[in-house]
């Protein structure tokens, strides 16, 4: 009796939990899908409209794809730093290797806000026009610490000896490099590449001291909310965002898990 | 034609900061030998390994392969190849392509690197396992991958950093054969690090015995045994009885010694510098050497008579510890056990029993 109490009390705070997480994320597609342009209940009816009127969008069309631009590039070139950096402080026996860790991780606890108008105020000084170059190096430089942590913990459970091995038999440390450590890294850059893609995707304050003419996704989302008849469009977006985000942490923890289990047979760690 | 001084390590010294590894190492290694590096972990001996490799490079000193100087030689390019502790075989890569994996730069035709593979596979034993990966072999069969990945490389010079030390007793016992009887038949110079004596001594033809840095001796396992250099090396290999004692005479083929409580002892004297008249000396002789009986042997010198303390009968051989009065230790015996159980000439403990050696068992060794 007293144990299956325990158990209800438990699925009661489970199902709690989990709606206080996902309701109000599950509202925007409900809405997306509704006849009104108030979001209010009761709904009206069903409808395709928004996602009409929101591909319709040029500006929106283009935000996105400026989002997906610097988001790309953001993720491959602060992974390659990262990687190289982890390898750097993993590899050798790098003098004051602790402090420089520290360095290079800083901007991970600076504030965006701070973070944003310093860097505007930077480039302002060097007379550079704000541009989604500008909003791209923001984000490479709060990106690399998380690239670095992520190779880091990889690459720490990588056999140095693996490396030797390879030279060893006759490689040089480019041909090492791409014969062996990036093949074994490859799933910690696979991570790498979406947890950097996902930071610069959805980044606001940065965005929004950096950029230009020409806005990313989010700095025009933030736009939209002024204008209420355009919120529709916004949750027709944000439901397709849903579920891109949703295919991609399902393929990425898929991959995650398949790596997990041939590390664990082959004895190199997690 | 067998080359000596095949590889020469000419006055090595390596330091990693304040600490030195290496100090003045002096070693030649001919072609075609099997030679160990034998010391206690910490003695260098993988440093000077991983110099030979090139992963290290000496602080001071050169290294010499089949004449050519490898201070200028990366890793990459020398005439070496190494077999890990661990194996080191690549987990992303099954056996044929980590054997394969040291080939690629000699752009063989697929049939010709097929072949190549095929006979590296038969020479270790391990045909059709081509297509497994590291982790479904056992470890004397990562041992042998990363055998033949490095032997297919056709080095002059194959490294092995204690290869046997991460597989169990039994094992290690087949692979010491089969490591020995590999190495003869493709001929190639095996260096090779241990810390097990027994290792050592059974598969080298000469052995390096190394201790804080330095070479304390280069010898063949007989000579090494039988003959150490001193106190240092004759602990370290084997159990030894050490008793101090001064030079009394010198002929031509024996050296007398007092030893005071063991009495006189002669010692056979050898080639190497013998000690002058009145000079100290340690003299050494090995416990199996000794030999135990209740009589009086007929002899002038070497033996004594003591009292067992302690005996343990270990089946083959029985060890005994003899107290002989005036000598602060006891001295270790080791008997084998050829007559039967229960005979009269077995000792038992507080039995008094004569120890006696022959002259050729005594070495006579620099006093400490």
């Amino acid at each position: 009796m007293e144990q299956s109490r325990r158990i209800d009390g438990l699925i009661v705070y489970g199902v709690i939990y989990l709606g206080f997480l996902y309701l109000p994320i599950l509202l925007i597609p409900l809405f997306s899908f509704n006849d009104s342009i108030y979001i209010a209940f009761p709904l009206k009816g069903f409808t395709l409209q928004w996602y009409e009127a929101m591909i319709a969008q040029d500006a929106l069309v283009r935000s996105l794809v400026n989002s997906l631009k610097v988001a790309s590039a953001v993720a491959v070139i602060s992974t390659i730093f990262g990687t190289l950096a982890a390898k750097a402080v993993t590899g050798y026996n790098l003098r004051g290797k602790a402090p420089i860790v520290a360095f290079i991780m800083i901007p991970f606890v600076i504030p965006g806000i701070i973070l944003g108008i310093s860097l505007l105020v930077l480039i302002n000084r060097l007379g550079v026009t704000p541009s989604l170059l500008t909003v791209g190096l923001g984000h490479i430089m709060i990106a690399i610490p998380f690239s670095m942590m992520v190779m880091i913990s990889r690459l720490e459970g990588l056999d140095r000896d693996l490396e030797e091995a390879s030279m060893d038999l006759g490689e040089g440390v480019w041909s090492t490099f791409w014969r062996v450590t990036f093949p074994l890294a490859l799933p910690g850059i696979v991570a790498s590449l979406l947890l950097t893609f996902t930071l610069s995707f959805d980044e606001f304050l940065i965005a929004f001291f950096l950029t230009g003419k020409e806005a990313t996704l989010p700095i025009f989302i933030f736009s939209q909310l002024r204008l209420s008849q355009k919120l529709p469009n916004v949750l027709a977006l944000g439901a397709c965002i849903l579920a891109a985000s949703t295919i991609v942490i399902a393929a990425a923890e898929y991959i995650r898990r398949r790596n997990l289990r041939s590390d664990r047979q082959s004895g190199l760690g997690v | 034609m067998r080359k000596r001084g095949f590889i020469e390590v000419r006055n090595v010294t390596k330091r990693f900061g304040r600490v030195r590894a290496l100090q003045s190492v002096d070693i030649e290694v001919n072609e075609g030998e099997f030679f160990a590096l034998l010391g206690p972990s910490g003695c260098g001996k993988t440093t000077l390994l991983r110099i030979l490799a090139g992963f290290e490079s000496p602080t001071e000193g050169e290294v010499f392969i089949d004449g050519q100087a490898m201070s200028a030689v990366p890793a990459n390019r020398r005439p070496v190849n190494m077999v890990f502790q661990n194996y080191a075989i690549f987990p992303h890569l099954n056996v044929r392509q980590n054997i394969a994996y040291g080939l690629r730069r000699e752009k063989l035709p697929k049939a010709e690197l097929d072949a190549v593979i095929e006979r590296a596979l038969v020479l270790i034993k391990l045909e059709g396992f081509g297509e497994r990966r590291s982790d479904q072999l056992s470890g004397g069969q990562r041992q042998r991958v990363a055998l033949a990945r490095a032997l297919v490389k056709q080095p002059k010079v194959l490294l092995l950093d204690e290869p046997l030390g991460a597989l169990d007793k039994r094992l290690r016992e087949q692979m010491q054969v089969e490591l020995r009887a590999l190495q003869q038949e493709v001929g190639v110079t095996f260096v090779f690090v241990t810390h097990d004596q027994e290792e050592a001594l059974s598969m080298s033809d000469r052995i390096a015995v190394l201790s804080e840095g330095e070479v304390l001796q280069v010898d063949t396992p007989e000579r090494l045994y039988e003959r150490p250099v001193s106190r240092e090396v004759a602990d370290f290999i084997g159990t030894m009885n050490f008793v101090e004692g001064e030079v009394e005479e010198v002929d031509t083929d024996m050296i007398s010694v007092d030893a005071g409580p063991l009495g006189k002892v002669s010692a056979a004297s050898d080639e190497r510098a013998r000690p002058g008249r009145g000079a100290r000396v340690l003299i050494a002789i090995r416990p199996e050497k000794i030999a135990v009986s209740r009589e009086r042997p007929d002899l002038p010198s070497n033996l004594v008579r003591g009292q067992v303390s302690a005996a343990s009968y270990l089946g083959d051989r029985s060890h005994l510890r003899v107290d002989v009065p005036g000598l602060g230790a006891p001295i270790s015996v080791a008997s084998q056990n050829i007559l039967p159980l229960l005979h009269s000439a077995h000792a038992a403990e507080s039995d008094a029993m004569w120890l006696s050696w022959p002259a050729s068992a005594v070495v006579l060794l620099p006093p400490e």
